[in-house]
């Protein structure tokens, strides 16, 4: 069993981005079909942020794949024949190509009066960012999300995760369910629209309140965060460094008391968070004393057994390949056979405890002709138009 | 019934979402809920949800984290540790279309408020769990913040061997695992609207930090940590007014621009000089010339409430503003997506605790003295208490 909430819809994939590849599969992982046109003769921009093909391998997973050439005149009447039967299309061409191929929201409608309509791009068509090139420096210093060692020194980019695509991606599917429920009770059609620069706001949102008289507002530089005695990264015997979150009073206690130091857990010198913080890096020597004693394992099996928050801190994310937790839950996942197998992130939710049908990513054009073929053109037509080079298909096997 | 002030398409309009959460995993999918448009009815216990607790400067007893995660919604309070308070609760969520929570697996079952249970009476309820680990896995049962599920999840970094691990600087997992949760349950709002079927949607803070670091590229063991950019002339400059500016002369023609414009010729500028040249103008006046030259340039901001104070009023997408009873108009995240151009985000502020209680309760069928009644056994606090309970 699969998750099938979706499996009524049919999803065009016009995305050339990982962000937009990646909210395609959602709908894919949410159990519609996905037929992801890869396009050729299309001009998309010379950067670093299009899809490549590792990403690929990620974001076109559970897909089926078409190979159009954009250069030809018929590779229109081919996409009109895709869209014609499907229920969403999804893409990040970019306003200018968007309308050099006839995709302008509303320009299709006529054609397709059924289609929702979802375009993810890098910047909004106006506001902070608007008019500058595809480029992730230039959306982080725009944002604000660049990280500042030290007071004073040298903004660098948060480069561990890639800010705003991924969560750009779930706003396109949730513009599109929004669409589509809007479409299922009033029958109105519509184009939702966001971008990664939104997709850049959200994580760095929460708790960020401006206001014109709020004095004391840091909107100059960064600020030295101050330590929460009982919270931190700590260095275990073994070298293994594990985080410990006693964040709450209890849980804060209850690192005291497995450290024995009862008389610090009862002190209300230290009971609430921000008393924990006048003398955090006092507090954290403490721990820190204490944990260096230990092995990781030993350490991890106390604070769990107490109910603190811990994890020892992996080098990389791969790492959760060999973890129980993460492979049992499907979090982390093997993808495909033989040489072509690779270990993915896996489940992203599940429904009535059912997870994603995870398929690996069709080579370029796998399924031209079975998808042409479905959509109700002879063999005979889609002969043709493989001669003549508007769709095209791999050899079998090939990648 | 509409309370809120709201602008907008709203196309869960007469939706009714049941909202049981802390902190920020389950709060923003529930305001994503009230921001399309639902009646989300946000139940906090009566010394109030965390996030509220985690004081501020400005807001004081109210901590920001509250404040953006729960603007759109009601409020109200009910202790279901009270066996009168319990049964209410049940009675609203079986009443509802949709209910969130982010407690911890296993929790709401101590209290007769499982999933299985409540569909058992109600079939086509929806309900969305947002865990920390997961809701299966040996770890499901653990308590789980946004940090620990950093350092699991390998997005901790040491700059050196030796070094202390360091988180990437941004929210992940909190962040989008109510953002995924969110998308499947729209899904199966859909799904319900087609078949009468509710179902229970599940995803956690772990997953959400995963889809973060995980959308690249398959993990390969041998991964090398991704470093900042090593190109100098794709790199910050500090400008004359202490501001820094990030040049993006990556490409060729980028490059003989701003030689044009540092040096009078189309050979690229070292990073030497291309420093000099922003250190003598201001970060507007070197963007603005860079930028007229066709050198890709922005100011960096130094953080998030940067970027709000300059949109605020004139972007919606960047920033939207509630009017706060107290300290008058804030500005917070903005509207996440739009359809036909429309944002969907609402402009309510973030309910006082047990703001809505009577007025909510009143809604749902209890006559004034049944609230009294539960009131008076601690099973429900109305603003008018809260104060009171609060202090106490």
């Amino acid at each position: 069993m699969s998750i099938s909430l979706l499996s009524d819809l049919t999803v065009v994939d016009l995305t050339t981005t990982p962000a937009g590849a990646t909210a395609a599969r959602l709908y894919a992982d949410l159990g519609a079909r996905v037929i992801r046109i890869e396009a050729t003769g299309i001009e998309t921009p010379e950067d670093d942020v299009g899809l490549s093909p590792e990403a690929g391998l990620v974001a076109n997973r559970s897909k089926e794949s078409v190979a159009i050439d954009f250069a030809s005149r018929e590779s229109s009447d081919v996409l009109a024949r895709l869209l014609g039967q499907a229920d969403l299309l999804v893409e990040d061409l970019g306003a200018e190509v968007r309308a050099g191929i006839g995709l302008a929201c509303g320009e299709h409608r006529a054609a397709h009066p059924s289609l929702v309509h979802v375009a993810l791009d890098w910047w909004p068509e106006s506001g902070a960012g608007a008019g500058l090139p595809r480029s992730r420096e230039l959306l982080q210093a725009t944002v604000g999300t660049m990280v500042f060692d030290a007071p004073g020194g040298a903004p660098r980019p948060v480069s561990a995760v890639p800010v705003g695509e991924p969560t750009a991606a779930t706003f396109a599917v949730m513009a599109g369910l929004s669409a589509l429920l809007r479409r299922d009770a009033t029958g109105v059609v519509s184009c939702g629209s966001t971008s990664v620069y939104q997709g850049a706001i959200q994580p760095a949102s929460t708790g960020v309140v401006y206001a014109e008289d709020d004095q004391e507002a840091d909107t100059t530089g960064p600020v030295a965060r101050r330590a929460l005695g009982g919270f931190g990264p700590f260095e275990c015997a073994d070298g293994e460094w594990v985080f410990v979150a006693g964040w709450t009073d209890r849980q804060f206690q209850a690192v005291c008391r497995l450290a024995g130091y009862d008389h610090i857990a009862e002190d209300p010198a230290y009971g609430s968070r921000s008393l924990r913080q006048e003398t955090g890096e006092d507090l954290n020597a403490i721990v820190a004393a204490w944990v260096s004693g230990l092995q990781s394992n030993d350490l991890i099996d106390q604070l769990r057994s107490a109910r603190v928050p811990v994890a020892r801190i992996a080098q990389t994310t791969a790492q959760l390949i060999h973890d129980s937790h993460a492979v049992e839950t499907g979090m982390v996942t093997q993808v495909g056979n033989g040489a072509d197998q690779s270990w993915q992130i896996g489940t992203v939710f599940e429904v009535a405890g059912e997870r994603p049908d995870i398929r690996p990513a069709p080579a370029p054009g796998a399924d031209s002709i079975a998808v042409l073929e479905r959509l109700g053109l002879t063999s005979d037509e889609v002969s043709d138009l493989l001669r003549r080079g508007v769709i095209s298909q791999p050899e079998r096997g090939a990648r | 019934m509409p309370i809120l002030q709201q602008s907008g398409h709203r196309v869960l309009e007469g939706l009714r979402v049941i909202d049981y959460t802390v902190m920020i995993a389950g709060s923003t999918a529930g305001r994503l809920f009230a921001e399309l448009g639902a009646d989300v009815i946000h139940v906090e216990p009566p010394y109030g949800d965390d996030g509220r607790n985690s004081t501020t400067k400005f807001l004081g007893s109210e901590g920001t984290i509250f404040t953006v995660g729960n603007r759109s919604k009601r409020g109200i309070v009910i202790d279901i540790r009270n066996p009168d308070g319990r049964d209410l609760f049940e009675r609203l969520v079986l009443a509802a279309d949709v209910f969130i929570e982010n407690t911890t697996p296993g929790v709401l079952e101590k209290f007769g408020l499982g999933y299985e249970h409540l569909s058992s009476v109600k079939p086509d309820l929806i309900q969305l769990s947002v865990s920390g680990w997961g809701a299966t896995g040996p770890l499901s049962r653990d308590p789980g913040y946004e940090v620990v599920i950093q350092a699991y999840s390998g997005a901790m970094k040491q700059d050196a061997p030796g070094e202390v691990p360091r988180g990437p600087g941004i929210l992940m997992g909190d962040s989008t695992g109510p953002l995924l949760g969110t998308v499947g349950a729209l899904a199966a709002l859909r799904r319900r609207n087609q078949t009468g079927e509710g179902t229970h949607v599940t995803s956690s803070v772990l997953q959400g930090a995963l889809f973060q670091m995980g959308t690249h590229a398959p993990l390969a063991e041998d991964e090398q940590s991704t470093s900042a950019s090593a190109d100098p002339l794709n790199a910050p400059f500090r400008a004359k007014d202490g501001a820094w500016v990030w040049v993006a002369a990556k490409r060729p023609a980028a490059r003989e621009a701003l030689g044009k414009l540092v040096q009078g010729q189309t050979e690229a500028p070292t990073a030497e000089q291309a420093a000099a040249w922003v250190s003598a103008r201001s970060a507007a006046e070197a963007v603005r010339q860079l930028g007229d030259m066709g050198v890709p340039a922005a100011r960096v901001r130094a953080g998030l409430g940067d970027l709000f104070r300059d949109m605020a009023g004139h972007d919606e997408l960047s920033t939207i503003g509630v009017t706060h009873p107290e300290k008058g108009q804030l500005w917070t995240v903005g509207s996440h997506f739009e359809v036909d151009g429309t944002s969907f985000a609402s402009r309510a502020p973030a309910p006082r605790l047990g703001e809505h209680t009577r007025e909510v309760l009143t809604e749902f069928g209890l006559r004034a003295d049944e609230v009294s009644r539960l009131e008076e056994s601690g099973a429900v606090v109305d603003l008018r208490d809260s104060a009171r309970v609060a202090a106490g």
